[in-house]
């Protein structure tokens, strides 16, 4: 196999498993309202994977579209996953994993996913711009104690298990077998 | 540059796939052609039957939203009926409308349950407000009166 070839592979693997992964995980704690561990594999994956991140996050949100239907949440989803994804790839070309750093982004970007997915629910179901603010306000307030659970939610993961799940990312890459085969062409028999 | 198409590659597949399943056909899910219900509204002389054809309408449809799609005037507030067509009761003399329907998932089932014939059929009163009650083809919902 050739390089490129091999290097393109190798980058659909790494794509469909982290987005494979990612679903499986909204999966297991589906049954707890906002509690989730889908931010911190995207921000794991984004800041290990790069650009491979944002196209697990581009699959995850197609295939949870593929499996409930169109909604609301769709958009939400398009824009934010691949979004949150973008911002850790980002900081893994310029910080060292770090627990503080990733907490601190995450609690601002679970923020952020409660004032949007408010915002697309109201922009998008109501249809007009009339009183938008006040019915924003009450939309919003009243999914207080959901977003509460998912910023403690990824509060308490991103801390544990941000720099620990990197390394073993990183550790598991880095044991991936060459690009080239060795001299003496004997290979792995890709 | 290579990163960035496969990128934008992956984003145009995901977008599409996802507005494939928007488009999705929706069919099962509406009445057919030869679909109906009957709506009885109780006046005092004589009661009103009018046979609704549901060709074309969601499953889902409520009451109130078929009211609306057959344009059938009536006035409403929090799902609760207070005039369908000229029939109003009034409220001042603590008449109010009561809805009764031979569709069994929105049969009341508390102690207050009422029950009426109406062609031959056992008809109840609704447990649901006008805007959650359900329509399935064949059914009767007579907007009938109680007095409080």
């Amino acid at each position: 196999m050739n390089k490129a070839l091999r290097r393109t592979t190798l980058a659909v693997v790494q794509i469909a498993v982290a987005s494979a992964t990612v679903s499986a995980a909204k999966f297991a704690l589906m049954a707890i309202p906002n509690v989730e561990a889908v931010s911190l594999l995207l921000a794991v994956y984004g800041f290990v994977l790069g650009w491979k991140g944002i196209a697990a996050a581009l699959v995850f949100c197609a295939s949870e579209t593929l499996i409930w239907g169109a909604g609301t949440w769709v958009v939400t989803y398009f824009m934010y996953w691949p979004f949150l994804a973008g911002v850790f790839a980002l900081l893994g070309k310029t910080v060292k994993p770090s627990a503080i750093i990733a907490t601190v982004v995450a609690f601002v970007m679970t923020l952020w996913f409660c004032v949007l997915s408010s915002l697309v629910d109201v922009g998008l179901t109501s249809g007009n711009f009339e009183n938008f603010g006040e019915r924003f306000t009450i939309y919003f307030l009243r999914g207080t104690w959901f977003y509460v659970a998912q910023i403690v939610c990824n509060l308490v993961l991103f801390p544990l298990l941000f720099k620990p799940l990197t390394s073993s990312l990183n550790r598991l890459i880095n044991k991936t077998p060459p690009l080239t085969p060795p001299e003496n062409g004997s290979g792995n028999g890709i | 540059m290579k990163k960035i198409y496969s990128l934008i590659a992956v984003l145009l597949l995901a977008v599409l796939l996802s507005i494939s399943v928007a488009c999705t056909d929706d069919r099962e899910n509406i009445f057919g052609e030869n679909d109906s219900m009957r709506l009885v509204i109780a006046y005092e002389d004589e009661p009103e039957e009018i046979t609704l054809g549901l060709d074309g309408l969601s499953r889902d449809i409520s009451l109130i939203e078929l009211l609306d799609a057959k344009e059938i005037t009536y006035t409403a507030s929090d799902g609760f009926l207070y005039s369908v067509k000229d029939f109003a009761p009034d409220s001042k003399k603590g008449e109010y409308i009561y809805i009764y329907t031979s569709v069994e998932a929105d049969f009341d089932v508390s102690e207050y349950v009422q029950s009426i014939e109406y062609d031959s059929l056992t008809l109840k009163s609704s447990g649901f407000g006008a805007d959650e009650m359900h329509i399935e083809n064949g059914c009767i919902v007579y907007i009938g009166s109680i007095q409080w």
